[in-house]
């Protein structure tokens, strides 16, 4: 189905009334507090929650806490303590850092070429490419990481000659930069082509007439006009990153010298998992960088940016 | 066959391009001879130069007992500074090229590292998946397509495949569609509004999963009748006078709970790629239809939808894959049991639990398979789009 | 076409500059290599390993790996050795990847037999690692030196050699009562099964709820139960059915089994004999069982649960110092059963015949290895007889170490059924099995047991 759409909006179309327009905005504002409150009820149970005695959590419901506010009882930052305390936990936050800000800038330059090659480039298996870089996506990481892990510390051979070196690459940062980078890169290429196969083709055209290379048509054209969805790229593999447990866990490894935060978490919960309640604390502490990312990004999902840039 | 899609000329080479006889034997053969190693070149030798540049860069910063502040600042710039450098330097070298040739290498130069990775990340990791669901669980011995008929014919596998298609139904509608709801309302808000209503929804997808887990515990636990209840949903229930109910072992209803779990967490995905296409809407086009009386839901329908339409088809296929990998809401809430397990969780189950190397790749590639009819419909979307332009 | 030889000169040299780039790197790694390998052998006599590290791996984390330091501590200083611990709650999943991987630690500590035997094909042999054997054996009871080759048997990985040392063990046959409510309300401490029906009705007769029992464990639901089955075989059937059953000499629904599963029902399934019935027995976090015992009034009056159940109670409720609120009692005998304690344990492999490992090794078996564990961590038991139990510095292990070294001596001592079978069984339909059972009640039990016993893999 192409998509032909008419601006006219037919015949019984006519204007509205003050009286409708303030409707329709109160109901607009009605609908989106309303989800805007469902999805806020279980975050403050757990923010809730994170300011509680372990044993107030499991024998009264949280919301009970509004009918002793005043009550000293009630609070404690006992569980935040805990998280802040802990024996290496700074270090920790330096190492999630370590790893998620390559972990994320990587992916996202690499996809940024191949979605332009995929969008405005002619090659032979291009679109056969294009789907299976797509279909990749659903590749479970859990499946990947013994092969992978066989790789970094042994390299690879076909028929007794090596095909990839030893690289040696377990327990190092780069080794897990890399593996984000390759597990992250199918989503980053299909949401990057979407957008910027979506820019017009007559702007493309133009740089063409121009005698721009495509070099220089992605460095100075598409990239400047494609922020917003490399910012929301961003955002999100910064997130999936952050909180990642796994892939850290197998390619970095525990010990306390490179431990992420994620694993520092999971290991105050104790052996049995009885200290439990330091995940509420936990995760608000872990929540505040990916937040302020987000928060930082935002600014670049305006309208207009887009539009601005493609007419000018 | 090259493309047959309308796209750019490589405007250098344009003049090059022209006198491509596509049936001269003689100029195959030498295409062959030339472009092919060059091709393989810039896929995979050009990046694992780079690659072992931004090693050699990490080795010296390691053994140098820098600290972990330097040694992301070098990383971001060697990630960023640095693989732009690759790449002009992969354009530059093939600018040396004969024209011809040129041309024919340079997208290669763009995806090749990309292909790299993913060959070695994903698609060699797929392989060996692949290659494991043939054999037993130790990964020794061929058993032919065993692990597939249990994948297909296991009553937990069965249960699995339709508590999958629930998810993929319930849970891909109500996180798209919640997501452009909320996408498309608050474009309507004041700027400030519209931030602090996006950053609620997408709050949940900074909570850690374990976090999140524990709240979601919280929402749907039970407590013996006449004790206080912990959970907000049982709080609700009893507020009513109605005896406490474990609502997570209640089948079929259970996988409902979890799939709000799921679309509590995955909504602010679904938000911010679609509201970043709404944002692309021209205002020109809004402002034409308004003039001419249409309604905002018209314009909804007609302007708005068209428009982001490529755009939810990327998030809609998005959603669909990470619901089928999605197994931690389930294993956390309910350990699979009381019918809510899913493909994923018996694929983690088989494969990490009972150390079943054989079943839990044959489940990998029945998630493979079943998301094929997807790609399909994204190859028509991807022509489609191309032959508009 | 046209050809340019002074780009194609260019061409050249530029990648001549790569060619040059990639060598350096190679050279980069050759000398990592050497600063790695090159540290300062020469520590002197005192410290024969000086800066030489070992990798140990396990399941424990946070306050037990403290624990864990502490015990290596003068190990390290006599040594020079320096032990590396990584504790994960995600064990059970890392130590596969890892050893397939080809990234196996220098010591893993494996809590279930079960796991261990599937990678004992990449385990070095104590023997080859000079640790005395003899003494070793003699150190340990019959039950736990037979039971590592026991195991790799029964689940088709039999090797020749010693392939699994073991470290610490724990106690699961305990019961809790509320202190003093219990005797308050003039219930006496059940020693025989029928001691506890008949406590059981008792306490319904005053309107109280016997039990507090709680299952729920994210991901890994239904281990309470089995625990509870192991229980009542060991007594009901006796250690050698026990082994039998572990080994699936007997079928699942043999009727020894049947029996223990039917006990096991009449505490799950009359009326009111449960807080919150069977919805409270599968929505409970097992960690959560004990609370409502703590209640002014108590809302149960007992709870099994294994001796680490402690680390959940509140604070202030129990412990050294501390005016406790309950106790732990022995899990009633049965039919006369004598000495048995149901348990389980850490068991460890080794994957590198370096000297310091092999040195880590003697260390970690002899009946020092696990003073300073004893010391930190209350829930530390060694299974070494000649271990000094003056290192139980807490009561209540005290009370665990007696009666794991009664039941070892007399031959009664198992390990967590669970943890020795297939996990396909001991980690998947046994677990599954018991929820359906709760669910399903006393009538489903047949099939129950009959799928279990299905799903036993043929190999």
């Amino acid at each position: 189905m192409s998509v032909a759409y008419e601006i006219g909006m037919g015949e019984e179309a006519r204007p509205k009334t003050l009286m409708e327009r303030i409707l329709d905005r109160w109901l607009v504002k009605l609908i989106v507090v309303i989800i805007a409150v469902l999805w806020l009820v279980p975050t403050a149970g757990l923010l809730v929650s994170s300011f509680r005695p372990a044993d107030a959590i499991t024998t009264s419901g949280w919301w009970t806490v509004f009918d002793k506010l005043a009550d000293s009882r009630t609070w404690t930052i006992e569980n935040y303590r805990q998280v802040m305390n802990a024996d290496g936990m700074g270090n920790a936050f330096l190492n999630s850092l370590a790893v998620t800000i390559p972990a994320t800038v990587i992916p996202i330059t690499i996809a940024a070429f191949a979605a332009y090659a995929f969008a405005w480039m002619d090659f032979r298996g291009r679109q056969v490419l294009f789907v299976v870089v797509v279909g990749l996506m659903v590749v479970p990481l859990q499946m990947a990481l013994i092969p992978l892990l066989k790789i970094y510390t042994g390299g690879a051979n076909a028929f007794g000659i090596p095909i990839i070196p030893d690289l040696d690459l377990s327990g190092t940062y780069m080794g897990v930069w890399l593996a984000h980078t390759g597990f992250g890169l199918p989503l980053a290429i299909y949401l990057l082509r979407n957008y910027i196969g979506s820019l017009p083709a007559s702007m493309m055209e133009s740089a063409s007439i121009d005698g721009a290379s495509h070099f220089q048509t992605f460095i100075r054209l598409v990239v400047p006009i494609s922020v917003p969805a490399i910012a929301s790229f961003a955002i999100f593999q910064f997130l999936w990153v952050w909180n990642d447990f796994l892939v850290a866990l197998v390619f970095l490894g525990g010990t306390p010298d490179v431990s992420v935060v994620t694993i520092k978490l999971a290991e105050l919960v104790g052996s049995r998992g009885q200290d439990w309640q330091v995940l509420t604390a936990g995760a608000f502490v872990t929540m505040i960088l990916p937040l302020t990312v987000f928060f930082g990004l935002q600014r670049f999902f305006v309208r207009g940016l887009t539009a601005g840039s493609v007419k000018g | 066959m090259s493309g047959e899609a309308p796209v750019l000329p490589d405007s250098e080479e344009a003049a090059a391009d022209s006198t491509d006889g596509e049936g001269d034997n003689a100029t195959n053969l030498r295409d062959w001879l030339t472009i092919g190693p060059i091709r393989f070149f810039a896929a995979v030798g050009i990046p694992a130069i780079g690659f072992m540049v931004l090693f050699w860069v990490f080795r010296f910063l390691r053994d140098s007992d820098a600290n972990r502040i330097l040694i992301v600042v070098v990383a971001i710039f060697v990630g960023v500074v640095g693989i732009f450098g690759l790449y002009w330097g992969m354009d530059r070298v093939n600018d040396q090229l004969p024209a011809r040739i040129a041309q024919r290498v340079r997208p290669w130069i763009f995806v090749g590292p990309a292909v790299a990775i993913l060959s070695l990340y994903l698609v060699w990791p797929a392989v060996q998946t692949i290659w494991l669901s043939f054999l037993d669980k130790d990964g020794e011995e061929f058993i032919g397509l065993d692990n597939y008929t249990f994948a297909l014919t296991d009553d937990k596998m069965l249960t699995a495949f339709r508590n999958s298609v629930i998810w993929l139904i319930l849970g891909t509608a109500l996180a798209v569609g919640l997501g452009l709801t909320v996408a498309s309302l608050v474009d309507r808000l004041k700027p400030r509004a519209e931030k602090i209503a996006k950053s609620i929804i997408f709050i949940p997808m900074a909570i850690s999963f374990v976090g999140a887990s524990v709240v979601w515990g919280f929402m749907y636990t039970f407590r013996a009748a006449g004790r206080p209840q912990i959970g907000l949903l049982n709080a609700i229930w009893t507020w009513f006078g109605n005896s406490p109910i474990f609502w997570l072992s209640k089948e079929p209803w259970n996988n409902i709970l979890l799939i709000i779990v799921l679309v509590w967490l995955q909504t602010g995905f679904s938000m911010v790629i679609l509201s970043a296409a709404i944002k692309g809407v021209p205002d020109d086009i809004l402002e034409a239809g308004r003039i001419d009386g249409g309604s905002e839901l018209q314009l909804f329908w007609r302007v708005v939808i068209p428009t982001i339409k490529s755009t939810l088809v990327v998030v809609t296929t998005t959603m669909i894959i990470l619901i089928l990998k999605v197994f931690d809401i389930v294993w956390v809430m309910t350990s699979g049991e009381f019918g809510t397990d899913v493909i994923a969780t018996n694929m983690i189950r088989q494969a990490f639990r009972f150390f079943d190397d054989g079943k839990g790749a044959a489940i990998a590639v029945v998630l493979l398979i079943v998301v094929i009819p997807v790609m399909v419909l994204n190859v028509r979307r991807f022509r489609e789009e191309e032959a508009m332009r | 076409m046209t050809f340019r030889p002074e780009k194609t000169w260019r061409l050249l040299a530029i990648l001549l500059a790569f060619a040059m780039v990639a060598a350096a790197c190679g050279n980069g790694d050759d000398d990592t290599a050497t600063t790695s390998a090159g540290g300062d052998a020469g520590g002197g006599d005192a410290q024969p390993f000086a800066g030489e590290v070992v990798n140990v791996f396990g399941a424990f984390v946070d306050a037990d790996a403290d624990a864990f330091a502490d015990t290596v501590a003068p190990f390290e200083a006599a040594t020079g050795i320096d032990v590396v611990y990584e504790g994960s709650g995600d064990f059970e999943t890392q130590i596969g990847i890892r050893i397939n991987g080809g990234n196996a630690p220098d010591i893993a500590m494996f809590p279930q037999p079960g796991l261990w035997a599937n990678f004992i094909d990449d385990m070095i042999d104590f023997n080859d690692l000079g640790v005395d054997m003899d003494q070793a054996r003699a150190d340990l009871s019959d039950y736990l030196v037979e039971l590592p080759g026991q195991v790799a048997a029964d689940t088709g990985n039999a090797r020749d050699g010693v392939f699994g040392g073991w470290f610490r063990l724990n106690t699961k046959s305990w019961l809790w009562i509320p202190v003093p409510e219990f005797a308050d309300a003039g219930y006496t401490v059940p020693e025989t099964w029928d001691d506890l029906l008949a406590l059981q009705d008792q306490i319904l007769a005053d309107g109280n709820t016997p039990w507090c029992l709680g299952i729920e464990s994210a991901g890994a639901t239904g281990w309470v139960l089995t625990d509870w089955m192991e229980d009542i075989v060991l007594r009901t059937a006796g250690p050698d059915v026990y082994d039998d059953w572990v080994s699936n000499g007997i079928p699942f629904n043999d009727p020894e089994i049947a029996k223990a599963a039917q006990f096991l029902g009449d505490v799950m399934f009359p009326e009111g004999n449960v807080l919150g019935g069977t919805d409270g027995i599968l929505a409970t976090p097992f960690g959560d069982q004990n609370t409502p015992m703590f209640d002014d009034t108590p809302a149960c009056y007992l709870a099994k649960q294994a001796g680490f159940i402690t680390g959940f109670f509140p604070d202030g409720t129990f412990g050294p110092g501390v005016d406790n609120q309950t106790e732990a009692i022995p899990f009633p005998s049965i039919d006369g059963s004598g000495d048995v304690m149901l348990g389980g344990g850490d068991l460890f492999g080794v994957f590198s015949d370096a000297g310091a490992v092999a040195e880590t090794v003697k260390f970690l078996v002899s009946p020092e290895g696990g003073e300073g564990f004893a010391q930190a961590q209350a829930g530390y038991l060694s299974p070494n007889s000649r271990f000094d139990t003056s290192n139980y510095v807490d009561p209540f292990q005290k009370q665990q170490g007696e009666l794991l070294a009664g039941a070892l001596g007399a031959g009664g001592f198992r390990f967590d059924a669970s943890d020795l079978m297939p996990a396909a069984v001991g980690a998947g339909t046994f677990w599954t099995g018991m929820v359906e059972y709760v669910q399903g009640g006393p009538d489903s039990l047949d099939d129950v047991l009959q799928s279990i016993q299905d799903s036993w893999p043929s190999s």
